[in-house]
Formats: structure tokens, C-alpha cells, sequence
């Protein structure tokens, strides 16, 4: 059976991919341009109005979009406003993920060919203010709505030369929705902020999930920053960044159960499982109840630094930053796997474990800025 | 002080040390509560040369220590054949089976229905027609260079005929039979032939570098032999080594099963090439690295369960071999 995602598409009346690829060569060019106007309708009331015309021209055709913007400001005190914005905003490039590891290893998509450009419609409204002792906050509700959004297409592989780009992608919407929070303060040398967020991030796709909704893989139900710093003297400054927030999803089946070749040696199978000593001995095969249906453990790190400042003569400076990436090296879990190997003990049955897997410990960093 | 040398392996060994990975055991057990616990398994896999048999049995934690199949005792399941009832299956202890009295025929719709943890559990199937193998013919090859220098290359040439305007599935088994040595199949080569071609092309969608190769078999479409008249060319490397007696050989038994297979299982058998991780090969190290994406082992179950529900119906032939090429050559 193919992927989930190639039944009913690029392979459906045995017509195979010849391999060739005659899409090397592609080209995409996105003019735009851009007219915003802003203006106070009371003494309390701002507006701001403005529209992007952007264009997408391939050799595949032309599209033309506007991108429509407003955002009101009502000032209910002089320390205190209320914003509400609208934005619609065409995205040519996207960013795609897979769906079992969180490496830097996206791929950047353009809109060619098979696919429209990303739309995407943002709501928010928000309060913000200052409030005593040099401190401001704010609160914002926000809600996104994305069409044309891209996600790899179920069991591809990225690295298979056979299927263009494009062919291993399938295309849907998705929709999030959340709340920030964030708070900054100074005291003297001491600088604090902190943020926190609440937020929701779901997917649906004709060809994935059997067409259902399923989270998405950046579905981080909080996250919460915490910066400082403190400034000793004008020669030197301190910082501290901690980052704490619900782990990625991704797909991974918790169950698995039998094959059909344990029970029914004289049938046609293909599972070595059987073949070599059983299913007793191997896994059977692997459930998996949905796409992104598990969450890895939450991400969190220290990160740590300090700058020297060297003022020279004529206005230049020299500046020297320490840094500790990931100061007490928690190993965040990149993704999870299955490890057949046995652990149990003979005559008890077998057991098998997950395993986590992580990448970058504490990472010391030395950079030098010479500014003129 | 510290010499140059020194100094330049631990300029290496720093970058390897701060990107090393870590892998570490982790506990799941929260996500016990997640959906494919309360699972019915159906493994049912049907023929016209016995009574329908379904094996029930549960989905395991894949941490949990697991000493074999838990069947599931005490389901009522019926069977219908045809849209007529054939009554309920009966648990077959010796067996560890539902079974009903009925051997199904080709052609047969079959349906299978019962209730688990409150909810409808059902799967069906059409039982395939019986696609014969028409003529049987074999080449030999050699000696020749294949890994030693006086090694042989058999092919092996099935015949049959696929049925016109209608999907057909099948799946191709050769195998030795017989005692000793004459009746040991050796290394099977089906990359020649253009229907496992064709499987190859589908199973690296997921799998790159796959190639058609398992001592179980292969399951193969109709797509590009679509009611015609072919011909399977497989092949087998019959190793010579530094010392042979090839010349004393009296007799070589293999026999070839043509399985005409229901898509359901054509589907099921796919899935569970495209999803095999257990072979230590570049594609499984894929997975493992996060650049293949997961797919899903095929089911027909429907309702509250997994597993598959599938039909065959096979055609056999055997021959020995050396009767057709004729006896190896002294050396």
C-alpha cells in the first residue's frame, strides 16, 4: 500500500514516476507593492490602514494578491491602550517539517507548480501599558487562519530522487489560535522581562489523517521566556535567558500487534518477523492512531552570556561576548525511537524500550564585534 | 606545555564532544492512555482450501513486556458470506481461532462482524479468482563470476495469463523442496522482472534503494500486464565455492506458487514492506534519522480495531530443475 497521501494522487492507475525530473529549472518572481496610510480619528482613537499588492509570476502562469491591513488604537488612559489588527498576509516560501524529528533539516518550498501561495488571515486584539516602577505589560489574543499550507505527504521519503519536491507535498489549512503575555521591567542596572504563551496550533488535509484534524507539529501549548540582565558598569553587561515550553508532536505508534504471518504460515507474507523466529521475538507491526498523535518532553535551556565593552577613540568599539549555550546541558529530546533490542530476561517475554534522542549539550561561544 | 599535536586533537575532538548525540531511555507509559489500547487485532486471512479462521487478539504497550499473543476469549463473531449468514464462528482452543464450518469459494464476498470493548468491529473481502500458471521453463547460466568464479545463475520462467479489465493481485513464492541438498533454494533474485520492477518503484516512494528481494515472496500488481499473457523471470544464484560437486548432482526440486491475492492483502503485504524497519539496511537507518516520514501498516478493519482481512487463492507447480536445463557439466 502506498503512503496515505500518493494513493489517490501521483500513482493512482499504476502510471509510475519515470524518475526524470524536468523541473530543475524553475523560477519564481514576487513584485509587490505597498501603500499604508495612519491617522487619529479622536485624540484617543489611531488608525492605520494599508494594502500590499504582490504578485507571483512563474512560468507555470501569474497570480495576484492583496493583502489587506488595518489596526485600531484606543487609548483608555494615557498609560493604557487597546488594539485590535487585521492582516492578511500571501507567503511564497514555506517552511516544511517533518514529522518525526526536530532538526534544522526544513525544507523551504516556493510556490510553484502544484502549489498556491500561503494565505494566511490574523486577528489579534491586545492591551498594553505601563504600570509603576518603569514596568509594561502586555496581553494579546490572537487567531490565524492558513490556507495552502504544506506538510510531507505520509511514509515519503525526503531523500527518494524519484519524486520531485513538490510530489512528496500535499497541501491543506490549519488554524491557531492563543494568547500572549509578556511583562518588562527595570530596575536600576537590572533589566527583566518575561513572556508566556498559550496557544493552540491545528491541521486539516484532505490527503493526511483520513482527512481529520491533527495538531501540528509546533503545537507548543506553552511557552514561557524569561530574559535578565544587569549592567555593572557601562563596560559591561550580564544576560541570562531561560526557555521553557511544551514539547513538538510527532508521529510515532505507542502500540503495535500481531501480523497476519504468525497465525497463517501457508499465506502469502512479507514480515521477516515471522520468517526468523516468530512474532514472540519481534514487534508486529506498528500502530499509529493519528499524525502528531505524541508529544515530545517539554524543551527547556539556560542560556548564558556576557559582553565586554571596549570604547576606542573616533567612536568605535570593540566588543567581546562569552556565551553558554544550554547552560545546564538538559539534553531536549529531538525525537523518540523504538529500540527492539531485548531487556527482559530469558523466559519472561520480551520488552523493548523508547528512547529519546538529543543533540547539543552546553555549547560555550566566543564572538568579537569590532564596531567603526 | 601542552605540544602542537595536542593541541590539534583537542581542536577536533571539541566539536565532536559539543555535537555528540545522546540517546537515553524514556518512559511513555503516559501516553498508555492513548488511542490503539482498546484495540480488537483481527488477523484473517482466507482461502478456498480451508474453513474461514479469525485470530483475535489485543495491541501491546511497546515498552510492556510481552511474552506472546493475548487472544481474546468470549467474542461474538459472525460470519456472512454472499450477504447470507453462515451463523457464529466458534473459538477453537487448540487453535486459538474463531472458526466457521464454511471453506469459502472464489468469488465469495466475505464479511466478518463482532463487538469489542462496546464497539462494532467488522472487516470483509472478496475471495480472488485462481489464475493459473500456464507453463513453467527454466535457464542456466554459467559457470560463471557471480561471487566465486564457477557459480550458477538459474531464471526461471512462469507463465500465466492476467485477467482483462479488472485489478489483479498477486504474489510469487519459489522455494526448494525435497531432502539434502537438491531441495536447498538458494539466493532469490526477482530485479530482472518488470512486475517486481514495478513493486520496487512503489516501495521506494518510502523506501529509497529498496530492491525486490524475500525468501517469503513478493506481491506484485497487473499494472503493465493488464490482461495479458506473461511471463515472470526470477532468478537463482546458486553459489559454486572453492570446492563443488555440481557434476554429482541427480535432481534440483523447486516448486513455484502463483497466489492470486484480494487487494486488501495486495495493500496490507505493501505497507508492511514499505513500513519494515527491522532490516538493517540505509532505508530503516532513514527512519531512524527522521527522513522518512511514518507511514501506517494497511488495515481493512473497520470500528474499534486493526489487522487485515484478506483472501488467496494459489496455483502450484514443481519441477526438477535439472530435467529442463539438464544435468550440470563435468568439470
Amino acid at each position: 500500500m502506498l503512503p496515505e497521501g500518493l494513493v489517490n494522487k501521483t500513482f493512482s492507475s499504476g502510471t509510475l514516476n519515470d524518475g526524470s525530473n524536468n523541473h530543475k529549472n524553475e523560477w519564481l518572481h514576487n513584485p509587490s507593492v505597498w501603500a499604508e496610510c495612519e491617522g487619529e480619528l479622536t485624540s484617543r482613537l489611531g488608525v492605520s490602514l494599508g494594502v500590499r499588492a504582490t504578485g507571483v509570476l512563474t512560468h507555470y502562469g501569474s497570480d495576484f494578491y492583496l493583502e489587506p491591513r488595518a489596526a485600531l488604537r484606543f487609548s483608555v488612559t494615557d498609560n493604557l491602550s487597546l488594539k485590535a489588527a487585521y492582516a492578511a498576509m500571501t507567503q511564497t516560501e514555506q517552511q516544511v517539517s517533518n514529522n518525526f524529528i526536530s532538526l534544522p533539516t526544513d525544507l523551504w518550498q516556493p510556490s510553484i507548480r502544484l502549489f498556491t501561495p500561503l494565505r494566511s488571515h490574523n486577528l489579534s486584539i491586545g492591551l498594553s501599558g505601563n504600570l509603576p516602577y518603569h514596568s509594561f505589560f502586555s496581553v494579546e489574543a490572537w487567531w490565524k487562519r492558513m490556507n495552502n499550507l504544506l506538510e510531507y505527504r505520509e511514509g515519503v521519503s525526503l531523500l527518494n530522487p524519484s519524486l520531485d519536491w513538490d510530489e512528496k507535498l500535499t497541501s491543506g489549512r490549519g488554524w491557531a489560535y492563543g494568547i500572549d503575555i509578556s511583562l518588562t521591567k527595570n530596575i536600576g542596572r537590572w533589566t527583566g522581562s518575561f513572556g508566556y504563551g498559550l496557544m493552540w496550533n491545528w491541521r486539516k488535509f484532505s490527503d493526511l489523517n483520513k482527512g481529520s484534524k491533527f495538531p501540528a507539529k509546533f503545537d507548543n501549548r506553552h511557552k514561557i521566556n524569561i530574559a535578565l540582565s544587569y549592567e555593572p558598569s557601562e563596560r559591561v553587561e550580564f544576560n541570562a535567558a531561560w526557555v521553557f515550553m511544551t514539547g513538538n508532536r510527532l508521529t510515532l505508534s505507542m502500540y503495535n500487534y500481531a501480523t497476519s504471518g504468525s497465525f497463517f504460515p501457508d499465506a502469502p507474507s512479507v514480515d521477516l518477523g515471522d520468517y526468523i523466529g516468530g512474532n514472540e521475538q519481534l514487534t508486529g507491526a506498528g500502530y499509529i492512531s493519528g499524525r502528531n498523535n505524541v508529544r515530545l518532553p517539554a524543551y527547556h535551556r539556560l542560556d548564558l552570556g556576557v559582553s565586554l565593552f571596549k570604547p576606542l577613540k573616533n567612536g568605535r568599539m570593540t566588543i567581546w561576548n562569552f556565551g553558554l549555550y544550554n547552560a545546564y546541558c538538559h539534553m531536549n529530546s529531538m525525537t523518540i525511537q523504538k529500540d527492539n533490542y531485548n531487556d527482559a530476561g530469558l523466559g519472561e517475554g520480551w520488552s523493548r524500550k523508547f528512547k529519546s534522542f538529543s543533540l547539543l549539550p552546553i555549547i560555550p561561544s566566543v564572538s568579537f564585534i569590532y564596531k567603526f | 606545555m601542552i605540544s602542537k599535536v595536542t593541541c590539534l586533537r583537542l581542536l577536533y575532538a571539541v566539536p565532536f564532544l559539543l555535537l555528540s548525540s545522546c540517546y537515553s531511555e524514556i518512559d511513555l507509559d503516559s501516553e498508555k492512555d492513548s488511542e490503539g489500547r482498546d484495540l480488537l487485532v483481527l488477523n484473517i486471512i482466507a482461502n478456498p482450501d480451508s474453513v474461514v479462521r479469525a485470530y483475535a487478539t489485543d495491541t501491546y504497550f511497546f515498552s510492556d513486556v510481552h511474552s506472546g499473543h493475548k487472544f481474546i476469549l468470549d467474542l461474538n463473531m459472525s460470519l456472512v458470506v454472499n450477504g447470507t449468514s453462515k451463523g457464529e464462528m466458534t473459538f477453537d482452543e487448540r487453535k486459538k481461532a474463531y472458526c466457521s464450518d464454511f471453506i469459502p469459494n472464489e468469488g465469495d464476498t466475505l464479511s466478518v462482524s463482532t463487538t469489542y470493548m462496546g464497539q462494532d468491529v467488522s472487516a470483509s473481502d472478496i475471495v480472488p479468482r485462481k489464475v493459473a500458471i500456464e507453463a513453467l521453463d527454466a535457464e542456466r547460466q554459467g559457470p560463471t563470476q557471480y561471487y566465486w568464479s564457477n557459480d550458477y545463475i538459474f531464471t526461471y520462467h512462469i507463465t500465466f495469463t492476467d485477467p482483462a479489465n479488472e485489478r489483479n493481485y498477486y504474489f510469487l513464492k519459489y522455494d526448494g523442496w525435497g531432502d539434502g541438498i537438491y531441495g536447498f533454494m538458494e539466493e532469490r533474485n526477482y530485479e530482472y522482472e518488470f512486475v517486481f520492477q514495478q513493486l520496487a518503484r512503489q516501495v521506494q516512494t518510502s523506501r529509497p534503494g529498496w530492491k525486490p528481494y524475500s525468501p517469503l515472496g513478493l506481491p506484485f500488481s497487473d499494472d503493465g500486464i493488464d490482461g495479458k499473457t506473461h511471463t515472470l523471470n526470477v532468478k537463482e544464484i546458486v553459489q559454486g565455492g572453492t570446492i563443488t560437486y555440481f557434476q554429482y548432482w541427480t535432481c534440483m526440486h523447486r516448486k513455484f506458487w502463483l497466489y492470486s491475492i484480494s487487494e486488501s492483502y495486495y495493500n496490507y503485504l505493501v505497507s508492511l514492506l514499505v513500513n519494515d524497519t527491522y532490516e538493517e539496511s540505509i532505508s530503516g537507518g532513514m527512519i531512524d534519522i527522521g527522513l522518512i516520514e511514518p507511514g501506517k501498516v494497511f488495515s481493512n478493519i473497520q470500528g474499534n480495531g486493526v489487522g487485515i482481512m484478506g483472501s488467496y487463492v494459489m496455483d502450484v507447480t514443481e519441477a526438477d530443475i535439472l530435467d529442463i536445463v539438464g544435468h550440470f557439466p563435468s568439470k
